[in-house]
């Protein structure tokens, strides 16, 4: 079920009325119920394995605390591993690795026989699985102790309103939360429902409206460099008013129903550098792949090329994590690589200091307009559909560019086109205000205006092509 | 979840007063919205060219409500538009310069049957020096709309060669039997049969109305108006209270956007009962796209080309069908029909082979329409089958 559906909003209604006038208990049991509803009306197929994964993942918790014996531990704690990543092998990445050793053994005039299935990729497996790992492996490390309710525990698991994109919570922040009563305050109702306007206007209104565009261009034999400049940018721009309009939504939901997610996206084109891009986009994978992958992996603590190592390999799982094809392990492979490089310059570089305030900004700002071009290239090898046209779309940005070629797709939708710049004034706001609450602080008749044109503008913009959020798909 | 605490923020209301106030003045906005838009950008009259600002915003007004605004009680007096497309032999030749022979004694008439792309394509081959062409179609013409087009046009002319013109996008036409709902922005009264695929032949429903004349007793009569309404019911997939009747609605912008929203979700579940789309992102996208293979749509279309070549042949004429596969469709019309067409040996032009409508460069600037170029390239292979099959004299 899309958040951004008719269908979306009955069963919100359905779920958020009765939920109120639950005692606590009753309220986890409801929400459990449905979430695997709103798992199930996509395929309830595919219930089993968030089940399955669930019911391994709380036993090997109860068994790691009944447990001091370092080798049972390990033994436990490689069972919950196999099969949570056995399960997301075989869903996500099977088909992918079949088909990749295909491709090689015939580099080698091999024509080998290898079994192709196609197995449809059920939505949300990389963030369930991300989510139930990080809750073993806490437990494990003896850093949250795990719980014996296993109803709490499966709502920890499929709490539908970050079940399918995220943020991947911690265990040792959302559990709690499932265990004990919870408080709703009219803060967090009216910030929920302005998270949640500000989800519906960033999907609906701009990722749905350039979608259009950036596929013609990402279709085309032959585009222009202009073309794929521009319809890079829009990609930019609609994965991530896509991506952080689910977990806004995300949180805007789990606010009004009582729950506090972690913020998932703070502003991330407003970075200079690498390092801080990654501390502002898809905060909750960063920080997995950081904590449960990069820092046992050794961090920067083993010397420079032992830390470029782990660079590469946590940016390339990274990568794939996103999807089975070669493009997202190239597009890790990009990542790693500049953070690699940034880490190689910030080591030597000492802190520039200009001459006046105006200057040091101007300078600031230069960095931010050239780290974006640097981003939005990440974008298009994420964007590509197969190797031969990121050649072809790198040799014609490279070799071929001209301001005088025009475009030959057509532009988004009129309230696309007055979404775009709204949205790009607010996080502007919000970055100088160094708050999200910004809007807060607004003359009410003021803040009536920015609820109504927002209102306005996305009631137009549902006109636009519905598609799914783009990130179901990892 | 008992406790409501109060709010955190310094304010000097309470937060629910603040809540309420926050909403009314958002409320207020809303109003002061569309008055703005009421000031600035009025609505035109139907029958008057209007600004593209002007049509976004009247787009989803009500079927029934653009088109009461379109039809008057005379032609003169009505949108232009709507008097096209309807399936009237008598009135398509009467006052028109229709050919029904070939323009010189060693020329060629060839009668083409469909849509604006056809259209387009017989413009181009009206410029060969020994070519007649001879055309009827409608707006957005559905494949139905065609083949019937087609076989009330037999006996009419000479022509050695008929041309069936199938567009991709045309084929949501196949499940209803007018232009009323199916184009909820522009839409349009002409109706046509709506076909079904019984066994190995075609049963025909014909909505009561068939002439504009029929039409305009119907618009203004209230009994006769329920009941083509409730043949639309029965019949029209596209059809929808909501997006159809006039009410109050209609009148604001905010519920004219809700209204269009809502048609276009509407139109997308019909076209998914017959077509698969996408799923997935990028090099991520798992399901293939493409017209389903069991849908009526897709059964009744291919017997409905087996017929009009059956037809054509028995009549001594050269069928030839042209399948336009037009923009976000690929080439899923000639993979839907191309195995029917080689099994019943139906000579085809494929767009999709000559200029892909994937790629933006090969359309005309409506980004819909295919360029020039392409329709010339069009015709070249259709004067190649003519010349193939030696139909000219």
């Amino acid at each position: 079920m899309n958040f951004a559906t008719f269908e979306f909003v009955v069963f919100m209604v359905c779920v958020y009325l009765p939920y109120l006038a639950m005692n606590h208990r009753q309220q986890n049991y409801f929400l459990l119920a449905a979430s695997y509803f709103f798992y199930g009306f996509w395929d309830w197929r595919f219930l089993s394995l968030i089940l399955f994964s669930t019911a391994v993942n709380y036993f090997v918790g109860i068994a790691l605390q009944q447990t001091q014996e370092v080798k049972k531990r390990r033994g436990y704690l490689i069972i919950a591993l196999v099969t949570s990543l056995g399960i997301l092998a075989v869903f996500k990445y099977f088909g992918f690795f079949v088909n990749s050793m295909v491709d090689f053994l015939e580099l080698f005039g091999f024509k080998p026989d290898l079994p192709i299935l196609s197995i449809v990729l059920p939505v949300g497996i990389s963030f369930y699985t991300f989510q139930t790992l990080s809750y073993t492996i806490d437990v494990y490390k003896k850093e949250i102790q795990p719980t014996r309710r296993f109803f709490d525990f499966a709502l920890y698991v499929a709490f539908f309103p970050q079940l399918v994109a995220g943020p991947i919570e911690r265990a040792k922040n959302l559990l709690p939360q499932v265990l004990s009563p919870r408080i709703l305050t009219y803060d967090q109702f009216s910030r929920g429902a302005f998270l949640i306007l500000l989800g519906l206007f960033k999907k609906i209104v701009i990722a749905d409206g350039v979608a259009d565009s950036v596929n013609t261009v990402y279709a085309m034999p032959d585009p222009t460099a202009l073309d794929i400049t521009l319809a890079t940018y829009l990609f930019a721009l609609q994965i991530y008013c896509d991506f952080s309009a689910y977990s806004d939504i995300a949180r805007g939901i789990a606010k009004l129903l009582g729950f506090e997610l972690m913020t998932n996206f703070n502003l991330p084109y407003f970075s200079v550098n690498p390092s801080e891009f990654w501390q502002r986009w898809h905060i909750s994978l960063s920080t997995w792949l950081r904590d449960y992958l990069y820092i046992p992996l050794g961090g920067n603590r083993h010397g420079k090329l032992n830390t470029y190592r782990n660079l590469m390999i946590t940016m390339l799982l990274g990568g794939l994590w996103h999807g089975a094809a070669w493009n997202f392990v190239l597009w890790g492979f990009y990542q790693g690589g500049i953070l690699c490089v940034h880490r190689f310059f910030v080591g030597r570089k000492t802190k520039t200091v200009s001459s006046s305030q105006v200057l040091g900004f101007f300078i600031y700002l230069l960095k931010m307009l050239v780290f974006f071009q640097i981003v939005c290239y990440g974008w298009l090898l994420f964007r590509a559909t197969s190797f031969e046209q990121i050649a072809d779309f790198t040799t014609i940005l490279l070799f071929n560019f001209s301001l005088t070629q025009g475009i030959s797709f057509s532009l988004p939708p009129i309230a696309t086109l007055l979404g775009i710049p709204i949205m790009i004034m607010l996080e502007i706001y919000q970055y100088l205000s160094r708050t999200p609450n910004f809007y807060r602080k607004w003359p009410l008749p003021l803040r009536g205006f920015l609820y109504a044109s927002l209102l306005f503008i996305l009631i137009a913009g549902t006109n636009n092509a519905p598609s799914d959020f783009i990130y179901f798909a990892f | 979840m008992r406790q409501v605490t109060s709010s955190t923020l310094p304010s000097k209301h309470s937060p629910l007063w603040t809540t309420l106030l926050v909403l009314s003045w958002m409320v207020l906005w809303l109003l002061i919205f569309e008055l703005l838009l009421y000031l600035v950008i009025p609505s035109a009259p139907a029958t008057v060219k209007s600004n593209r600002l002007q049509r976004y915003l009247e787009y989803g007004r009500s079927v029934e409500g653009k088109i009461r605004q379109m039809i008057g009680p005379t032609d003169e007096t009505t949108a232009s538009v709507t008097l096209i497309g309807w399936l009237d032999a008598e009135v398509h030749e009467r006052g028109r310069n229709i050919p029904t022979h070939p323009k010189t004694p060693d020329g060629l008439l060839i009668a083409i049957y469909g849509m604006s792309h056809a259209q387009h394509l017989g413009r181009v081959l009206a410029k060969e020096p020994n070519i007649t062409v001879r055309f009827w179609g409608g707006p957005g013409a559905s494949p139905n709309h065609s083949y019937k087009a087609y076989q009330l046009d037999r006996g009419r002319h000479t022509a050695g060669v008929v041309i069936f013109g199938i567009a991709a996008e045309s084929l949501k036409g196949m499940t209803t039997f007018t232009s009323l709902n199916k184009a909820f922005e522009h839409p349009l009264p002409y109706t046509y049969p709506k076909y079904h695929k019984v066994g190995e032949r075609l049963e025909e429903i014909w909505p009561q109305v068939r002439t504009m004349t029929d039409f305009r007793r119907v618009l203004n009569d209230e009994m006769l108006w329920k009941d083509y309404v409730r043949e639309m019911q029965a019949e029209d997939t596209y059809y929808h209270p909501f997006i159809f009747y006039e009410n109050f609605m209609d009148n604001l912008v905010i519920f004219r956007f809700i209204r269009r929203s809502w048609a276009k979700r509407h139109a997308s579940r019909v076209k998914n009962s017959f077509y698969e789309v996408s799923q997935g992102f990028g090099s991520n996208q798992i399901f293939s796209q493409g017209f389903k293979e069991n849908s009526e749509v897709v059964q009744t279309l291919r017997l409905m080309v087996k017929e009009f070549a059956r037809q054509a042949r028995s009549d001594g004429k050269l069928p030839i069908v042209v399948l336009f596969n037009t923009r976000g469709y690929s080439n899923h019309l000639t993979q839907a029909l191309a195995k029917s067409l080689q099994e019943a040996d139906i000579p085809f032009v494929d767009s999709h082979t000559i200029a892909p409508s994937d790629d933006p460069k090969n359309l005309a600037s409506d980004n819909f329409h295919f360029s020039k170029e392409n329709d010339e390239k069009f015709a070249h292979e259709v004067l190649d089958i003519v010349h193939e099959h030696k139909v000219m004299p």
